[in-house]
């Protein structure tokens, strides 16, 4: 199976005030289609980092990345990856509905973006709500759109950066069960990044962190 | 906390503290300049009004006075400066005998002077040819006589034997009327045209002829003080100088009542000029104050357009326990900062601009109360942009509402109230009720001491610059909330698949966008208004130069020394495009004595513009089409008609002087138009007529007066005329900046240049903050949603379409509506003001270049804020996430 993701060594540091900082050491691991991961770790042990050069959005400083079936990194976003992050990501202007085509507007303009759109939001069961203003809703709910609007365009690697960082446990762990769901059956890949161990336990795969140290190589079982 | 706080502000909130701290550096700047100018003008607004009096009191003594005395007395009424013995004599008439013919003329006057007399008083005689050593005949007189230097002029005293004189010189007397005034004359009377005959006597010669007939006719001859007073202890307001130069000329009168009497020519004039002064005032609340209240309004909304983040910067402060009070503390810290930064700015820029554009200002005095006022305006800007909102907020604001990033839709009370229609509506009414009412602005009635301003004729402009900004705000505000499907097609070309979404979140941003519409139209409206008035007065001061002087370029002579003598060649120079002769001579209208000018009517028009403000007709091309084709016709002045009755097509005879036995005659004319203006006319009566018949009937077709077209600068063909006839006396050559100059200098054209160029710079730079600074800010504050946007995949070109849209829609939207309401502003402003505009313009003249540069530069400092924050979106978005 060609891999969605793969990292060889793929480092990255950071110049804060004349010191070097590794924010992670060079790590080797792969994503394949249909894979649910978890980064399980404490914050500041690198993954978000790895989740970064994972999307594209950043270079490594060592080592490389390549990403074999999903093509060169400037063509990731949007479309073939999306990204759900921890604090609210949704633009305060437009609505729920429009927060939801933006990256398909965005990837190529398409004329059914809306009603794609609107699919989504009844999968994650937020079509009510298609005219409300982020303002509008609870955290939770933002959450939910903002997934909404990462599988919209059925992207091939999902990534999710702490994504139920400020929510309650059990909204939390409600919220991943619906994307797990949501999911089901899908080739799309779904890499989470959490520090809570219920919500890794829920993944097929762990991959813990620590200190930007990749504790369990790629392949690993639970 | 302050420390820390401060060091924030500056470190992470940089932008939006240059941009309050420009804004309040603006204001204090433009009322601390305005301030500077009122008083360096008013400081020599006096001296400058009464620059063309040449003699300040003409003291007439009664017959068996005392000259003595009356000096003594004049010097305790007021401080003198010069003082000059000035005789009189009336007699019966001048007589020459030239190439076989005599001419004689009516009553004369003989004026005895010392021979210091021209350098006390140089503004009364002017010498065209001669000497002042000896006689001087006044250029009219010569002309009746027929008599140049060295000619004898016989003298028919009364009561005695004839004498006779030899000519010296031939002068011309500008202030003819004020040296032969009737002193002592009752208020009210019309005043008297002064004598059509002259001879100025050296004094040792005048008393050797004229005191006997003192003896036998004493009524015939009189003998005045010509006095300068000290003009150094008059106010620099002319307001203050008239009611003091009035009450030294009472002073005056009450000491010498019965053995003198004093015409007050200095009262005269500052009273003539007070309005003009005050005019000079009103200008600046009409053009000035409206560009303070813009600078602060765009203070204020670049204040705002940071108020979402000040905002949760407020609420992370409730959050984390701040009172209230500290919370306010730290605000009043941030205006503070703001006050200084923009009070020390603004005065640095104020002197330096006034400094390049007046020279050194700060020995002015009565200047550190405007200062002083401009630094408080700063202050109140700075607690009103920063500190109230701040309070307002601390008050009533939940932190779940410090959350909200769009904040409410409630329409506020002005819009639901329709203040803004209301303000027009009442500007409106005020104006057509003024207008229509024969309004003046400035009441300053001839031998009133005081002297007002009708301030509330400032209502008009003042509520519909309020009225114009609110509809604009309000009609932005709507279009972008319920015009999303035509915002959407007119953004297509520039944000292509994304117009629908930037449209909806230009609509929902909608606050900040049209305070930036109606901050850019503001500016533009007010940069238009105050180009367009300016220009408009320009040219009716050009209109005014070119009555004047007669064209580009006038050769002026005398009936002896024409200029059409040289008429070839001074059409020959180089850049000149036109040359046409005009006759300039005398006629008598029943015993009233006025120019009467010759032209040709077909032609005239190539050398000068005849503009239809000319003639009570208002159509220069059918009057004188009427005239070329009829021979005798005659245009006269409107009191002309009414004195005598006439209607169109009426005969009226004139009385001519022939050139070939030099006495006047009887010529027939024809009353077929009346004229109001004429090139080198006076503002008196006067009469215009064919050349062509004017040379039949007098014999003469010389031209006194050659009109010149220039291509190009008039005063380098100015003086190649000069070199053409300075070896003919008597010729005088002005260009048309010469006499624009001159007659330029009044209060209010001297005021308005400096007072427009420095508002102009200030425009142009308003209109950068309004179109760039406000959608800087408001950019700024939206970086995390760019953030977002690059999180999502948004490639460079399609953040620029958020950039793009938003600063397109801020340009073309605040620039249409700010042309367009500074065009309607201008024409409010030059009607309301028309008492300024000698003559009133009958249209606007369009800066057409500086508007297109106006417009250019709003542009510029779009883009520039635009392309500003695209670097910004370059920021790569792994970074932004960092941050959010």
């Amino acid at each position: 199976m060609i891999d969605l993701v793969e990292a060889f060594g793929a480092a990255r540091s950071f110049q804060r005030g004349g010191k070097t900082v590794a924010a992670l050491a060079p790590t080797t691991c792969r994503v394949r289609a249909g894979d649910r991961i978890a980064l399980l770790g404490p914050s500041g042990s690198g993954k978000s980092t790895l989740l970064h050069l994972m999307a594209g959005l950043d270079i490594p400083s060592a080592g490389e990345m390549r990403w074999p079936l999903l093509g060169r990194r400037d063509g990731l976003l949007p479309g073939k990856v999306a990204m759900v992050f921890q604090s609210p990501s949704l633009m305060a202007p437009l609505s729920v509905i429009e927060n939801v085509e933006l990256p398909l507007i965005l990837k190529d303009g398409r004329d059914d973006a809306r009603a794609t759109a609107m699919e989504a939001l009844k999968r994650v069961g937020l079509a009510d709500l298609a005219n409300k203003l982020p303002e509008e809703l609870s955290g939770g709910q933002g959450q939910r759109v903002a997934m909404a609007r990462a599988i919209a365009a059925r992207p091939q690697l999902l990534l999710a950066d702490e994504p139920t960082g400020q929510l309650d446990q059990a909204t939390g762990l409600a919220l991943i069960d619906g994307l797990l769901n949501w999911l089901a059956g899908s080739p799309t890949a779904l890499v989470i990044a959490t520090h809570d161990l219920a919500i890794a336990e829920r993944m097929e795969r762990i991959w813990h962190m620590d200190h930007g140290q990749m504790c369990s190589a790629a392949g690993d079982e639970r | 906390m302050i420390g820390p706080w401060i060091s924030g502000l500056v470190r992470a909130r940089s932008g939006r503290l240059i941009g309050a701290v420009a804004g309040v550096a603006c204001v204090v700047a433009l009322i601390a300049v305005l301030g500077i100018f009122l008083r360096a003008s008013s400081a020599s607004m006096t001296t400058r009004a009464i620059a063309t009096v040449p003699v300040d009191w003409q003291i007439q003594l009664a017959f068996g006075a005392s000259l003595e005395a009356i000096k003594e007395a004049a010097s305790k009424a007021n401080p003198l400066a010069k003082v000059q013995t000035v005789d009189y004599a009336s007699v019966d008439g001048f007589e020459s005998s030239t190439d076989g013919t005599v001419q004689t003329t009516g009553a004369g006057q003989v004026l005895g002077l010392d021979p210091s007399y021209t350098a006390s008083f140089p503004g009364e005689i002017r010498l065209l040819l001669g000497s002042l050593d000896g006689v001087l005949v006044a250029q009219q007189t010569a002309a009746n006589l027929h008599v140049g230097l060295g000619d004898m002029v016989m003298i028919h005293r009364p009561g005695l034997s004839n004498s006779a004189v030899k000519v010296g010189g031939v002068i011309d007397l500008p202030n003819a009327d004020s040296l032969f005034q009737a002193v002592g004359a009752p208020k009210g009377l019309a005043p008297q045209a002064p004598p059509d005959n002259v001879l100025v006597l050296p004094a040792p010669l005048w008393r050797e002829l004229f005191l006997p007939q003192k003896n036998v006719r004493p009524d015939s001859v009189r003998q005045q003080l010509h006095i300068g007073i000290d003009r150094a202890q008059l106010s620099s307001d002319p307001g203050a100088a008239y009611i003091a130069a009035t009450a030294s000329g009472h002073n005056l009168e009450a000491r010498v009542a019965g053995t003198a009497v004093l015409a007050n020519n200095l009262a005269a004039r500052l009273d003539a000029t007070r309005g003009d002064a005050l005019y000079a005032k009103v200008l600046f609340l009409f053009l000035g104050a409206p560009g303070a209240a813009l600078a602060a309004l765009l203070t204020v909304a670049c204040a705002r357009s940071g108020a979402d983040r000040r905002r949760r910067d407020q609420s992370l402060l409730r959050l984390r326990g701040a009172s209230t009070r500290r919370i306010l503390t730290l605000s009043a810290v941030e205006a503070a900062l703001v006050a200084a930064g923009g009070a020390v700015l603004g005065l640095a820029v104020a002197v330096l601009a006034a400094h390049l554009t007046f020279g050194a200002v700060l020995t002015i005095t009565g200047l550190w109360p405007w200062l002083g006022a401009a630094v408080i305006a700063g202050l109140a800007l700075a607690l009103l942009a920063v500190l109230l909102p701040a309070w307002s907020e601390a008050r009533r604001l939940t932190v779940a509402a410090a959350r909200m990033v769009l904040g409410s839709d409630h329409v506020p009370l002005w819009r639901r109230a329709f203040v803004d229609l209301v303000l027009i509506a009442i500007g409106a009414l005020v104006f057509w009720k003024t207008a229509s009412s024969g309004y003046q602005v400035v009441l300053a009635p001839e031998g009133v001491a005081a002297a007002s301003v009708d301030y509330a004729t400032f209502l008009a402009p003042l509520l519909m610059w309020a009225g114009v900004g609110l509809l604009t705000v309000r009609l932005s505000t709507v279009g972008l909330a319920q015009g999303r499907r035509w915002l959407t097609a007119v953004l297509r070309p520039v944000a292509g698949p994304l117009s629908d979404l930037v449209a909806a979140t230009m609509g929902r941003q909608r606050g900040r966008l049209t305070s930036g519409i109606a901050m850019s139209a503001l500016a533009l409206a007010f940069a238009t208004s105050t180009a367009v008035f300016n220009t408009t007065y320009n040219a009716q001061a050009r209109v005014d130069a070119e009555l004047t002087n007669g064209a580009d370029v006038a050769v002026t002579g005398t009936s002896t020394a024409p200029a059409s003598n040289v008429m070839d060649k001074l059409a020959a120079l180089p850049g000149v495009v036109a040359a046409q002769p005009m006759q300039h001579r005398f006629a008598y209208v029943g015993t009233d004595l006025q120019d009467i000018y010759g032209i040709d009517p077909i032609n005239l028009g190539k050398a000068t513009d005849v503009s239809d403000a000319y003639f009570a007709n208002r159509n220069a091309e059918a009057t004188l089409a009427e005239l070329a084709k009829t021979p005798d016709g005659v245009l006269v002045s409107q009191e002309t008609v009414n004195d005598y009755q006439l209607a169109l097509g009426d005969p009226i005879n004139l009385r001519l002087q022939s050139a070939t036995d030099h006495q006047y005659h009887v010529v027939p004319f024809r009353f077929i138009g009346i004229v109001r203006e004429f090139p080198t006319a006076p503002k008196d009566s006067f009469l215009v007529a064919n050349a062509t018949y004017i040379a039949k009937v007098t014999g003469s077709d010389s031209a006194e007066v050659v009109l010149l077209r220039t291509r190009g600068n008039p005063a380098a063909v100015a003086k190649l005329a000069e070199q053409v006839v300075s070896s003919l006396p008597g010729l005088k050559v002005r260009d048309i900046g010469t006499t624009q100059h001159l007659i330029g200098s009044s209060l209010t054209a001297v005021d308005l240049v400096g007072l427009t160029r420095i508002e102009l710079v200030f425009a142009v730079i308003m209109v950068a903050g309004a179109a760039g600074l406000v959608l800087a800010l408001g950019l700024a504050d939206r970086r995390r949603g760019f953030a977002i946007l690059s999180a999502l995949g948004a490639k460079p070109r399609q953040l620029s379409a958020f950039l793009w849209s938003e600063g397109m829609l801020i340009f073309t939207v605040g620039g249409a509506i700010g042309v367009a309401g500074g065009f309607g502003m201008a024409w409010m402003l030059v009607k309301l003001l028309t008492g300024v505009f000698d003559p009133p313009p009958d249209q606007l003249s369009i800066p057409w270049i500086y508007i297109f540069v106006l417009i250019c530069a709003a542009f510029a400092s779009m883009a520039a804020a635009v392309i500003g924050a695209q670097h910004e979106t370059r920021i790569p978005a792994v970074q932004r996430l960092r941050e959010m």
